[in-house]
């Protein structure tokens, strides 16, 4: 299930984004005043907002925005987390002391904060939130991927590499990388949802995505005034990042047991 | 049938088949079982992984999971009832008293939240309940109560409770663990099961089911993680159940070493059947199945300059893909054309020896 | 040349107790787990020295210290006349090439996402640049078959075989290298009977083809029977007796030797075991008892036992006890000792 909505989104995104808008329903940025704020009906499958723009496209060309943010940020966090985090689980020492502790110190700042921080400081874009956005997200996947990797080097086969001399950089890139990969994925997979609503927030306060391009946390922002009058406004994106989010979750949950290859062999 | 109520015997196992559902095929555990067990006798359970006596071991005291086991026929019975056929309420008044089980890891059967005397406590308290007709609830809590001593163990002395930080447990907790020579066995009514070692644990166990004096043991590999000299005196505390309070015993073991060490009876399993069944001495001495006389083989060692020891070829059958007519017929040396073709029943060939084999047949 | 493959002397592993910081700084002395403690003795070319030993005695720490896996506390361990305790880095890694080890249990031992070409050939990668002509196929080839693996599965992952083939792969693993030495901890117990004394001819035939020397460490003095020259038994960190299998095994002259084989059941009814061989517990190795480490359960223990630590004596040809007794056992005068009432 969740790989069918996660998929969904994807290729949606794909398809929005290479043909620049071409296969909505409506051009997404052109003002009619006239047909403002109409409820969902045949024409519009969600209704208008404020400026007479359909809804519906525009929040379907926001997918590409928010996969690109998503997809970015956990995709660089991984890659991070990954080699950060195996290294110093299994040298250990000094380095594992450093890596761990600039870990914490990222860590320590609440997560919204951080990205705000540095969002505002380098000044509102969708680039921009995904530079902020990733300090916030490597440093817990450090945490798990050197958990894992502390766990992993524990293992036997490991230490039957050593024996058979085999150099560090071997063991830590053939097998703890390998085998503490599909937790972080899982793990990541969970987190997608979690860089959408945290990029929305930005966008929500200004800082994200600007005016006119559609994303759903600035969608949702932009009709939060229109909750009582005209509630399709504000809820569909909303749903929109709801859906997503929980495709995405199913998604790892799906994902976790394709990655083993011993449960793989099940369906064999 | 006559059978089913004998006396003679504690439990009955008739044609019990027991299949496990997987994702694409049945794996099946258990094929036509039947076995009797007299009162007083240890059976040993011998075989390798695959073999079934495990689960076997699991049905009878019912806390095999179903699903994804089914299973498929026969019945188990006990004290003139069908353990297959019972609720899980009427189960767990048979368990405990009547039959209980102990396992190859003592650590997990113990309640790492109690101290060993609680928990020998508790089984005083099982026991005790159920003499008086009370049925022991889920949610009772059992408390260390004073019992009124008998007049034996009046005059052995241990009239009064063991008091110590505050906890009272009851005299028969400590009595049970002095008779599994546990030595110093007050301080260890208070420790906690993360602080014995791996023979004490297994010792508690035993004493608290001689405590709960039950009428039928099962003992799944209850040495096969203990050192060798720890594994000489849990044996003969097994004897001692048996001995004291008649319990039968099935012993469930991987080596037959240890079968021949403890048991009266001894049944060699192989693919989910008994393959051979007779009195200890008939096993090892005039055996009769190749799979027995292989396995025989594997357990005795010769020294390394007396020369190598024939090994059975081949490996432990898959259980979702048997082979046809005779299980073992692939790793046989004695196998001809009928093995391939008929499987071969469990027939009495002597007085008291079974075997399933067209060879004896 | 030297005469032995493999030389220890003095070799102890202790473990820093972790938590322990409290009562170090009260007692003013470092807790120490020791597992190894003073261990010394050879083995020689093409012989298989048996270590046996149960929970506790250290020989699983001792197998992995000779390997240099764990670099040991104190003492020396030579290899082939070569002194390889000061060796680090690349000159340890080099060294490993001849000495390798086979682990317990197969499924942990090999990587659950690697298939079984990779995990055979590991080995040669990591030496890769010492070796450019080699013809890694062709020694696939050749070391699968010694260990009597077919080569149609090649491409299969550890949990598709069977426990024995298992078990196979990871002495190909070993093997390939072309080692002189391997330490096996174990390899049989984690398979069922029938498949141990297939892996168990298996190590034997292959010991007769390559001439290896192998330190086999196990539970079951059986096993040790069937593959060792001669035994060492381990107590508590120590070894307490060493000699020829049979004279080990038959002859005993060692205490808790003598309890060890008379708790070991053997498969006939007629034999019985004794089963009270030792009272209680085995001590705790962070709190080793003073004197004979073996005096607290020892039915003969007299007052020397107490206090001082018997070093090992050759009580009989080349048969070694590390007990003030021993010469007693050997003429059978032990029963002459006063027998300790057992306590409490």
């Amino acid at each position: 299930m969740g790989a069918v909505i996660a998929t969904g989104f994807l290729i949606l995104a794909i398809s929005v984004w290479i043909t620049n808008n071409a296969i909505l329903p409506f051009n997404i940025y052109v003002i009619t005043p006239s047909i403002a704020l109409q409820p969902p009906s045949f024409a519009h499958f969600l209704g208008t907002d404020d400026l007479g723009r359909d809804l519906f496209s525009r929040i379907l060309a926001a997918a590409p925005i928010d996969a690109e943010v998503a997809l970015s940020v956990v995709g660089s966090a991984v890659v991070f987390g990954l080699i950060l985090g195996s290294v110093a689980g299994y040298v250990g020492g000094l380095v594992e002391e450093i890596i761990m502790r600039v870990t914490d110190v990222f860590l320590a700042f609440p997560g919204l904060v951080l990205a705000l921080a540095i969002a505002s400081a380098l000044g509102p874009s969708v680039f921009n939130s995904i530079l902020a956005l990733t300090p916030v997200w490597w440093p817990s996947y450090t945490r798990l991927a050197r958990g894992e990797a502390l766990t992993v080097k524990s293992r036997q086969f490991v230490e039957a590499s050593r024996a058979s001399g085999q150099t560090t950089g071997h063991i830590v890139f053939k097998h703890i990388i390998p085998n503490i990969l599909p937790v972080l994925l899982v793990y990541a997979t969970l987190d997608i949802g979690n860089v959408i609503l945290v990029f929305s927030v930005l966008s929500f306060i200004g800082l994200g995505a600007q005016p006119p391009l559609p994303e759903w946390g600035l969608l949702t922002s932009q009709g939060e005034q229109y909750l009582v009058s005209a509630p399709w406004y504000p809820i569909a994106p909303a749903v929109a990042i709801l859906i997503v989010a929980i495709g995405f979750s199913l998604l790892g949950d799906g994902l976790r047991d394709v990655l083993d290859p011993r449960v793989r062999g099940l369906f064999s | 049938m006559s059978q089913t109520s004998d006396p003679n015997h504690v439990l009955s196992i008739e044609d019990l088949t027991v299949t496990y559902r997987t994702f694409n095929r049945n794996v099946i555990a258990l094929t036509n079982l039947s076995l009797n067990v007299p009162r007083s006798t240890i059976i040993a359970i011998v075989g390798e992984s695959g073999c079934g006596k495990s689960t076997l071991g699991l049905t009878i005291i019912g806390l095999l999971q179903r699903p994804p086991a089914i299973v498929g026929g026969g019945k188990i019975i006990f004290d003139g009832n069908d353990i297959l056929k019972m609720s899980e309420s009427q189960l767990s008044r048979v368990r405990g008293t009547g039959i209980s089980m102990i396992f190859q890891e003592p650590m997990s059967s113990l309640d790492p939240v109690y101290t060993v005397g609680q928990q020998l406590t508790e089984a005083i308290d099982v026991r005790e309940n159920r003499k008086s007709g009370r049925v022991y609830g889920p949610f009772e809590r059992a408390s260390a109560r004073q019992d009124a001593p008998s007049l034996a163990s009046k005059l052995a002395g241990s009239g009064m409770s063991v008091r110590r930080l505050k906890r009272r447990y009851n005299a028969g907790a400590l009595e049970a663990l002095e008779k599994v020579q546990i030595s110093d066995p007050r301080r260890v009514l208070d420790k906690y099961p993360h602080e014995l070692s791996g023979g004490m644990a297994q010792r508690v166990m035993i004493a608290g089911a001689l405590l709960e004096r039950p009428a039928f043991l099962i003992a799944d590999e209850p040495t096969s993680a203990l050192d060798v000299t720890t594994q000489a005196q849990v044996l003969s505390l097994m004897r001692q159940l048996r001995d004291e309070i008649g319990a039968s015993i099935l012993f469930i073991t991987h080596d037959l070493a240890v079968a021949a060490q403890i048991a009266d009876q001894v049944i060699v399993m192989y693919a989910g059947e008994i393959v051979e069944q007779a009195g200890v001495k008939e096993i090892f001495h005039a055996n009769l199945h190749p799979y027995t006389e292989g396995l025989l083989k594997s357990f005795s060692h010769k020294y390394k300059d007396e020369g190598t020891m024939e090994a059975i070829s081949g490996d432990v059958p898959n259980l979702k893909n048997l082979p046809t007519g005779c299980r073992f017929h692939p790793r046989c040396k004695y196998a001809f054309e009928r093995c391939v073709r008929e499987h071969p029943e469990l027939l009495n060939v002597r007085e008291s020896h079974k075997v399933a084999c067209h060879l004896r047949a | 040349m030297p005469s032995s493959i493999l030389e220890v002397q003095n070799l102890a592993k202790y473990y820093p107790v972790r938590g322990a910081m409290v009562s170090s700084v009260v007692k003013k002395e470092k807790l120490w787990v020791k597992a190894v403690d003073d261990v010394s003795f050879t083995l020689g070319f093409n012989e298989t020295l048996g270590l046996v030993g149960e929970s506790g005695s250290g020989k699983t720490t001792l197998g992995r210290a000779v390997l240099m896996l764990d670099a040991p506390t104190r003492g020396e361990i030579s290899f082939k006349g070569e002194n390889i305790t000061k060796l680090k880095g690349e000159d340890l890694r080099l060294k490993r090439r001849e000495m390798q080890i086979v682990f317990q249990d197969p499924m942990s031992s090999l990587d659950p996402r690697q298939r079984l070409r990779d995990i055979v050939l590991e080995p040669l990668i990591a030496f890769q640049k010492y070796n450019k002509n080699l013809d890694q196929r062709k020694l696939l080839s050749e070391t699968l078959a010694s260990v009597g693996l077919p080569e149609d599965n090649l491409l299969r992952f550890p949990h598709q075989f069977s426990g024995g083939q298992r078990q196979r792969i990871a002495i190909a693993r070993a093997l390939i290298l072309n080692p002189q030495f391997i330490v096996l901890d174990e390899p049989t117990s984690a398979l069922d009977s029938s498949i141990q004394t297939q892996i168990l001819n298996l190590l034997r035939r292959i010991q007769e083809e390559r001439k290896l020397s192998y330190l086999f460490i196990s539970h079951n003095v059986n096993v040790v029977k069937y593959m060792a020259d001669r035994i060492a038994v381990m107590y508590c960190g120590k070894i307490i007796e060493i000699g020829k299998t049979r004279d080990v095994v038959e002859n005993p002259l060692h205490p808790y030797t003598i309890a060890l084989i008379s708790s070991v059941p053997q498969p006939d009814p007629e034999k019985s075991i004794n089963e009270k061989p030792l009272q209680g517990e085995i001590p705790s190795p962070v709190n080793v008892p003073p004197g004979c480490r073996f005096h607290p359960r020892c039915p003969y223990a007299q007052d020397v036992c107490k206090t001082t630590q018997p070093e090992l004596i050759q009580a009989d040809s080349g048969h070694w006890s590390a007990c003030h007794f021993a010469n007693d056992f050997k003429e059978g005068k032990h029963a002459a000792l006063t027998v300790k009432q057992p306590n409490n």
